[in-house]
């Protein structure tokens, strides 16, 4: 009795301890986990708290510099206006007389911020006032009124007037408040002076007052702190529900069962095992023999995983220099691209061997899932490349491949790494065929619905009866390792893909072997032609001279054969088209060619095409037209690609002659049109007729921009034929007349007009 | 009884003075002796509106002509406003007598109406910086544009200029052709288009501006020390200001007569830095003035004279320019 009253008190105790362990074990993490996550907190909060201030203050300055620049712009439409530029240049008398217009101009101007300005005249050693309106403030900001004739030109302009404007400072901060929701004034923070700067927009101050605000804008951590704090009081009340809970499960399920059974041992109140547990107990002890029977089953499935495993561990051995290699590739500025080029298609070649051999060992292989449309030049070249480099030591051995302007943009399904091998492979076999001297040739052409790769070498030639054989499985020739697989291997390759592979020789001449493959639709993303237009830029942006040069002489050959004008800009950097573009002399059309990675800028090709908003017009012009990414962000982009290396073979295409009419009208009268076509006729001229700007819009891409184009001044339903001339002059037409039966002095001088004309047709009545 | 001090009285008494409106070039009147001296002759104030550019002046005639009482504006455009101006009740034309010889045989040729006199004379040349650029009177316009091949150039706003560096009849030369001709020319120079002193003068790629004396005098005596006005003996022009009275007031008729008068535009000279009709250096106290005028006058007679032309060639002229300068010269950048 006392033996089992101990044994109880001992599980009592243990279950007990049990229990505590469980609720330690829970507890002490938790509670731990929220000490470390608190201090990290407050580390990152004091730090973050720093930054969002430093970056609140950028924000107001940021927003400040947007108020300032919006209201630079009114105060330029402003001081741009005839009627202010002629208000400030003239004498009392006028200036009485145009001042009904000057305020009506004035009120354009719709700003709150502003109380009230001063304008004055300073030069030449004479001061005199011009103009005084609204109240003065103590804030103020002299602005330099700058023209250069009667265009404000705050650069080469001649500064004879000023205008002192008068800020409201609690408009000024409303209208901030305006552009920026998160401002609010704050009355402890520190001052900031809005005034502190030294132009306004484009208007140069000459002095100022300061303009003082204690403003701030909301941070972004203020809420930081609650969400944190609610985050942590979920996760203690989630411990210390599932503590409980582990409680009420370790009660049910086992101490009170353990309880029940100690007192009827206790009590000697144990029933005598029946039949069923005795049968059950056998099935266990079998069911423990099968198990036991599995697990060394087991053991031997994991002997040969260990093998999987080392293969496995090789390949992410390979792949840590591998990537070395690729960074050192990367910022090997020194290394021509061409070169650098090669290694880094070399390295994923090795990258895909290492896939496979990882493919091989996962028995995943299934050619079917990874075939995709690869285009065939890019890798014929790279192999050849690749080729060229590997026997670059042999004197007299040539590889060359041949490829010309129709063999420019063929696709077909097949596994790019798996193709690359075979031709590798069959390249080998011609080199080994040379014997160190002589030529292979690897050529690729258009043939029909197929693609057709001939690889050609001038070496010993293989006898007609082992030709018929080659090809089978285990079936070699002039190799001394050669296990016959690599042939067979091509050819059921390229069977599976569709295609075949024939070989056909002559001894002590050479061997052909001729590959072919059903071509396949090009990606979206692949530039089928250039299309160039007759004067046009187009710009190339590129660090390796070598591909300006490629361009260059392209350009030079089509220039030969179609009397175009295009001007080749030839930059190296991204720095380099922002120059450009700033300092872009006309509005020709412009066509980028653009290299993807430029050495020493993080910024790609990609990027630069985004940011400088260009990507209608540009083409990426890389190497790397294998990386998914890159074709991803070029589809998103509509970007086109051209594989760098069909450069010199991608076509050139021009747009189709252009009709060169005498005149062209646009009038919806049809007595007018009539009378023009009748008179057209008498006088022998090309004439097309069009009743609106919409029906002339969707034909004129037939018209050549020297076609003189004849608008009426009013289209009918408010449509004016000036407003509708500058669309017309935007799309490249620059010869346009206003045809009116007003008087042309009714007009503004519009630039993009070149006359405006009586109803008459030109031929009939000279120019106004 | 309050007591009013003599600055007081005197502009109280001025305020009701009756006023003379005049539309001038920028920069003539505004000397505080010119004021003084009419409102001391003619017992009237003036008040002048002022123009920057030829445009300028035919745009604010036929805005606001009924507001003038005298114009003061460039003989080239004459013809283009001479139909709106004539009035031969006038006899401010007498003051023209005085004249220097040459200048009055030329307005003897313009056969002016009696209501129009010569207001200041000026010549262009080229205000140019020697450090950049070196000039010669032997130049021709080729071998000024070519060495000042992706430099600063600076022209005058007016397109009939364009005529006189390439020696073109006006008449006879479409504006087109010119233009374009203009434009081989310039070729690989950043050109600005002003008619006042440009910031641009500052500029270390600044080459030359083809423009008048008095901008030329006033940027070398002012800023510009070591640069130098060439009067050219081929491509510089005369040109010369017209006064006219647009009514018979009295007021207007006094007003015109003193600012016609040798005694007003010989001491005008040293403010505007133009040339008096009247040929009189005696009273130009600017030494550089007084060198320049004194060459002025010596060539004058072998230079030639920009003449006026008619509203319909002005027009297309202008219009051609303005086309012409946007399209092309704005976006002229130095390579």
């Amino acid at each position: 009795m006392k033996y089992n009253s101990i044994k109880a008190d001992t599980i009592n105790k243990d279950l007990t301890s049990f229990k505590k362990t469980i609720s330690n074990s829970i507890l002490f993490p938790l509670f731990l986990s929220i000490i470390i996550s608190s201090i990290l907190f407050s580390g990152i909060y004091l730090r973050d708290n720093a930054k969002e201030k430093a970056s609140a203050e950028q924000n107001l300055l940021s927003t400040n510099k947007i108020f300032q620049a919006e209201l630079s712009e009114k105060l330029a439409i402003f001081a741009s206006s005839n009627i202010f530029f002629d208000f400030i240049t003239s004498g009392e008398v006028t200036r009485k007389e145009i001042l009904p217009y000057f305020l009506d101009q004035l009120t354009a101007l719709k700003t709150s911020s502003i109380n009230g300005f001063k304008i004055w005249y300073d030069a030449f050693g004479v001061k005199k006032n011009v103009y005084n309106y609204g109240k003065l403030s103590k804030h103020y900001a002299t602005l330099k009124l700058c023209y250069a004739g009667t265009y404000l030109d705050n650069k080469y302009g001649s500064c004879y007037y000023y205008m002192r404007i008068f800020f409201s400072k609690n408009s000024v901060i409303n209208d901030l408040k305006k552009l920026n929701n998160n401002i609010y004034v704050c009355k402890d923070c520190r001052p900031i002076n809005l005034l502190n700067t030294s132009k306004l927009g484009d208007f140069l101050i000459s002095n100022k007052s300061d303009l003082f605000v204690t403003l701030k804008v909301k941070e972004q951590h203020d809420y930081i702190f609650y969400y944190y704090l609610i985050l942590t009081l979920i996760l203690l009340f989630f411990a210390l529900f599932n503590r409980n809970r582990i409680y009420r499960l370790i009660n049910n399920v086992i101490s009170k069962p353990l309880e029940d059974l100690v007192n009827k041992i206790k009590n000697n109140t144990l029933p005598e095992p029946d039949e069923e547990a005795l049968s059950e107990i056998n099935y266990l002890v079998k069911q423990i023999g099968l198990w036991n029977g599995q697990l060394e089953k087991v053991n031997e499935i994991e002997k040969e995983a260990a093998i999987g495993k080392l293969v496995t561990q090789v390949v992410h051995d390979i792949r840590s220099p591998l990537s070395a290699l690729e960074m050192a590739i990367h910022s090997a500025s020194s290394l021509p691209e061409e070169i650098r080029i090669l290694i880094r298609k070399a390295v994923w070649r090795i990258h895909d061997i290492a896939n496979g051999l990882l493919q091989i060992n996962k028995q995943q292989v299934d050619q079917n899932t990874i075939v995709t449309s690869q285009l065939i030049t890019t890798l014929i070249s790279m192999i050849v490349r690749e080729k060229q480099t590997q026997f670059s030591s042999v004197s007299f051995l040539e590889i060359e491949s041949h490829l010309n302007i129709s063999s420019y943009g063929l696709f077909a399904k097949i596994q790019a790494s798996e193709f690359s091998r075979l031709l590798s492979n069959l390249i080998n076999n011609a080199i080994e065929a040379l014997d160190k001297i002589g030529k292979v040739i690897v050529s690729l052409e258009n043939s029909g619905e197929n693609i057709k790769i001939t690889i050609i070498d001038n070496g010993k030639g293989i006898p007609t009866e082992i030709l018929k054989k080659l090809g089978q499985r285990g079936l070699s020739y002039n190799k001394q390792n050669g296990s016959g697989l690599g042939l067979h291997h091509a050819k059921m390759c390229l069977e599976s893909w569709g295609g075949n592979l024939s070989l056909y020789s002559t001894l002590n001449i050479g061997t052909t072997v001729t590959l072919t493959l059903p071509k396949a639709e090009a990606p979206p993303w692949f530039l089928p032609c250039i299309s160039l237009v007759n004067e046009q830029y187009l710009v190339v942006i590129d660090d390796d001279d070598s591909i300006h040069e490629i361009w260059k002489n392209r350009i030079r050959e089509f220039q030969q054969n179609n009397l175009f004008s295009i001007i080749l800009i030839h930059l190296y950097s991204p720095q380099d088209l922002k120059l450009w573009k700033e300092n872009k002399n006309n509005c020709l059309p412009i066509t980028y060619l653009c290299d993807y990675e430029f050495i020493g800028y993080s910024e790609t090709g990609c990027d630069l095409i985004i940011n400088e908003n260009i990507a209608k017009n540009s083409i990426l012009v890389t190497s790397r037209c294998d990386d998914q990414n890159i074709i991803d962000e070029c589809v998103k982009e509509k970007i086109s690609i051209l594989p760098k290396e069909l450069a010199s073979v991608v076509p050139f295409v021009t747009p189709p002659k252009k009709l060169l009419l005498d005149a062209i009208l646009i009038d919806d009268s049809s007595l007018i049109r009539d009378a023009w076509s009748l008179s057209s006729k008498l006088n022998n001229k090309l004439l097309k007729t069009f009743n609106s700007y919409n029906e002339f819009i969707i034909e004129s891409k037939n018209f050549s921009f020297e076609t003189p184009i004849y608008i009426d001044s009013n289209l009918g339903n408010d449509i004016k034929g000036e407003e509708i001339a500058k669309d017309i002059y935007e799309s490249g037409f620059k010869s346009i007349y206003l045809t009116s039966g007003y008087d042309p002095i009714e007009f503004p001088d519009l630039f993009h007009l070149k006359g405006i004309l009586s109803k008459s047709p030109p031929w009939e009545k000279t120019i106004f | 009884m309050a007591c009013l001090s003599v600055d007081q009285l005197s502009f109280a008494a001025n305020k009701n003075l009756p006023e003379v409106n005049i539309l001038t070039w920028w920069g003539y009147l505004v000397s505080p002796w010119v004021q003084e001296t009419i409102m001391k002759k003619c017992h009237v104030k003036i008040s002048y509106d002022e123009y920057y550019t030829n445009d300028d002046f035919m745009r604010r005639f036929h805005q606001y002509k009924d507001l003038y009482d005298i114009l003061i504006f460039p003989n080239m455009d004459y013809l283009a406003v001479k139909n709106e101006i004539i009035n031969n009740n006038s006899n401010i034309y007498k003051n023209s007598n005085a004249y220097e010889k040459y200048i009055r045989r030329s307005y003897n040729q313009a056969n002016y109406p009696h209501n129009i006199t010569y207001f200041l004379i000026s010549v262009n040349g080229f205000l140019y910086n020697p450090n950049t650029i070196s000039l010669s009177k032997k130049d021709t316009i080729s071998q000024v544009f070519e060495k000042a091949k992706s430099k600063i150039v600076i022209l005058s706003e007016e397109p009939i200029y364009v005529f006189s560096l390439l020696n073109l009849n006006v008449d006879k030369t479409s504006p087109h052709k010119a233009f374009s001709k203009f434009s081989a020319l310039t070729k690989g120079s950043k050109i600005i288009v002003t008619n006042t002193i440009s910031n641009a003068y500052s500029d270390p790629q600044f080459a030359f501006a083809y423009t008048w004396p008095g901008i030329s005098i006033y940027a070398i005596e002012t800023k510009y020390k070591n640069f130098r006005f060439l009067i050219h003996p081929k491509f510089s022009l005369v040109s010369a200001d017209l006064l006219a009275a647009l009514n018979n007031r009295k007021s207007t008729e006094c007003v015109a007569n003193v600012m016609s008068s040798k005694e007003f535009l010989s001491k005008m000279q040293n403010d505007a830095l133009y040339f008096s009709p009247y040929g009189d250096s005696n009273q130009i106290s600017d030494k550089l003035l007084k060198q320049v005028h004194n060459e002025f006058f010596y060539l004058l007679p072998k230079l030639k004279w920009f003449t006026s032309i008619s509203e319909k060639k002005y027009n297309e002229l202008s219009r051609a320019w303005y086309y012409y300068f946007r399209l092309n010269l704005n976006d002229q950048k130095v390579k």
